[in-house]
């Protein structure tokens, strides 16, 4: 039984080192991924209101994200279940998984790399088998239609066929006429995803992003699963009266984007909003003339390691023993 | 570290799997018989600029105190960051300590990559008019200077072969085959690639302008990666740094860089801690 077992072995070693060459084909992508960097998180659930810097929002995207609302998105009808777009395997705060599909009848062939995890981001198929991309009148979805080829070891996709939605959390506007060039570069167990947005409607220049992941054992869903399973019942609840959107009117005193970056950031909104010019290194002369550090010391949301906790100091030895407390304290 | 130990320590930080969650070692395809230069698997050379799309407020201006969101730092740290104060710092000309290898490339800036010889890649920044040699081949002089504000730097390329390639995408083999089985006895050219670089010796410096501190001892490795997307070219800068001393765990960031047309914009000024 042994020698059998060394014989399989030794064959499977040297069906290893046949394949090897062809495996340098392509890097193999499975597997889940977890992000390698530190999450910024200045508030909970997404970026500050009101923060788009860096973004190179055009006047029309600086006008729908000075007035976007996202946290009462269900109050719209069509936005109700309403998904992230697959911005989010990038901006999100958790992984994702890669697994290949491959043809059932060669076994040997990956038709496509899919991207999923998570309950509230789309599947993302991408399609490395020269799959013809579908009419410009097909369906815009949240995954969209990708098509991929690899570079060397650096998978190339294009993304078309997106439906509108947020491309920031916060509200940044992202249009149906959206494009993505991502490139997805494995190097050992890291993994560099360089996410070049283009939207003629909201952008008035690609904004190239890039995020590391490192490969883990643990499921990027944690268990929650990976279907969107948004019902009605679950929404319907949620909506107030009817009258409302997922936007506040221009000007409006209670949006929390008007003087939040202003407040809390020392950013005044005209400069929170964005714009292209910002994402060069030149805007540093203008911003520096309107920035106002804020003064003191870093209270919420700052980061940093927490002091251990000071075991309690031992009370003076008691005179009296006091009995012990009954029942709970609240 | 100092002196004769750099170029080893450089070398065995290159050659180490970028060090960090036991990561499996790539298949680097070392070719000795043609120089840097020409074995260069993209042009790294001419103009880019930095694109400023994340931590904008931890780049762009000068972060609040106490602000140290996304550095995971110890406890030593952020005592150090806490207590820290610029004015000292600029009455000793010390602004360059926010512009040294760990954190140069996340600085606004602008570079200017040019080949200064066959083996080694000058890197000159404007943004506090630092440079960078990263050298493919040993260079004992180097190796043996005292620590540096840019450190010293190994390169290598990592370079992927088409002629291994076959016509259609195969299966994924297992764990390790890909590692196992290279080397052919003819390489052909390769087309695709990207630059690993690992650094030591830096003098300690800044993160952030607002005192989050590296030590002497971080070591530093970066992968360049260069992608083209309708008609522009892009340059992704992956850095991992250890610090046993200011970072509790390997701190990752990434800096993306658009290729620029000329040095119109070529803008070098002095260091500044504000």
């Amino acid at each position: 039984m042994k020698e059998r077992t060394l014989a399989v072995a030794g064959l499977f070693t040297v069906g290893c080192l046949l394949a090897g060459g062809a495996a340098q084909a392509q890097v193999d992508l499975s597997g889940n991924w977890a992000p390698a960097e530190g999450f910024v998180q200045l508030v909970p659930n997404g970026p500050p209101p009101g923060d788009f810097l860096g973004v190179p929002l055009n006047p029309d995207g600086r006008a729908m994200a000075a007035t976007a609302d996202p946290n009462n998105e269900s109050e719209e009808l069509n936005r109700q279940c309403q998904n992230w777009l697959v911005d989010y395997f990038l901006d999100g705060p958790a992984g994702f998984e890669i697994r290949p599909i491959v043809d059932p009848l060669d076994g040997d062939n990956v038709l496509a790399w899919q991207l999923s995890g998570w309950i509230d981001r789309p599947t993302l198929t991408i399609w490395v088998d020269g799959h013809a991309p579908p009419s410009s009148r097909a369906l815009h979805t949240w995954g969209g239609f990708a098509t991929g080829r690899w570079q060397g070891d650096t998978l190339a996709v294009s993304i078309t066929h997106l439906s509108d939605g947020w491309m920031l959390r916060n509200g940044a506007p992202q249009s149906d006429q959206a494009t993505v060039s991502l490139s997805l570069a494995r190097e050992g167990n890291l993994l560099t995803e360089i996410f070049i947005l283009r939207d003629p409607v909201y952008l008035s220049e690609p904004w190239p992003r890039a995020k590391t992941f490192r490969l883990t054992d643990n499921s990027p869903t944690n268990g929650t699963g990976t279907v969107n399973d948004c019902l009605p019942a679950q929404v319907l609840p949620g909506i107030s009266d009817g009258y409302h959107a997922a936007r506040y009117l221009p000007g409006a005193k209670d949006n929390p984007a008007r003087t939040y970056m202003a407040k809390d950031y020392g950013v005044p909104q005209r400069v929170a909003l964005g714009g292209a010019q910002q994402m060069y290194p030149s805007y540093q002369k203008v911003v520096r003339k309107l920035y106002k550090r804020p003064q003191g010391y870093c209270q919420e949301n700052c980061g940093g390691p927490r002091r251990p906790r000071q075991p309690p100091a031992r009370a003076a030895p008691a005179t009296q023993q006091q009995p012990a407390p009954v029942g709970r304290a609240d | 570290m100092k002196g004769p130990g750099a170029g080893v320590a450089a070398a065995a930080l290159l050659l180490a799997p970028m060090g960090l969650w036991a990561q499996q070692p790539a298949a680097p395809h070392e070719i000795h018989m043609m120089s840097a230069q020409a074995e260069a698997p993209f042009d790294p050379t001419g103009y880019w600029v930095s694109m400023i799309t994340h931590d904008w407020l931890f780049r762009m201006v000068v972060p609040q105190r106490g602000q140290y969101t996304d550095v995971p730092i110890t406890l030593k740290a952020k005592e150090f960051a806490d207590t820290w104060q610029p004015g000292p710092d600029e009455a000793a000309g010390k602004q360059c300590e926010a512009y040294g290898a760990a954190v140069i490339m996340q600085v606004p800036e602008q570079l200017h990559i040019t080949w200064q010889d066959p083996g080694t890649l000058k890197v000159q920044i404007d943004a506090g008019m630092q440079t960078r040699l990263l050298l493919f081949q040993a260079n004992p002089a180097l190796a043996h200077a005292p620590p540096s504000r840019q450190g010293y730097s190994v390169a290598q390329w990592m370079l992927y072969r088409t002629g291994q390639a076959p016509a259609r995408q195969r299966a994924i083999p297992p764990p390790g085959a890909q590692q196992r089985a290279n080397a052919p006895a003819a390489p052909p050219e390769p087309h695709y690639g990207w630059l690993r670089v690992s650094t030591t010796d830096m003098l300690a410096g800044l993160l952030r302008k607002n005192g989050v501190p590296y030590s002497g001892q971080t070591r530093m490795s970066e992968n360049w990666v260069v992608t083209e997307a309708d008609g522009d070219q892009w340059l992704t800068v992956t850095t991992i740094l250890n610090d046993a001393e200011y970072l509790s765990q390997p701190y990752v960031e990434n800096a993306t860089f658009k290729k620029e047309p000329n040095g119109s914009q070529w803008d070098p000024t002095a260091c500044t801690l504000d």
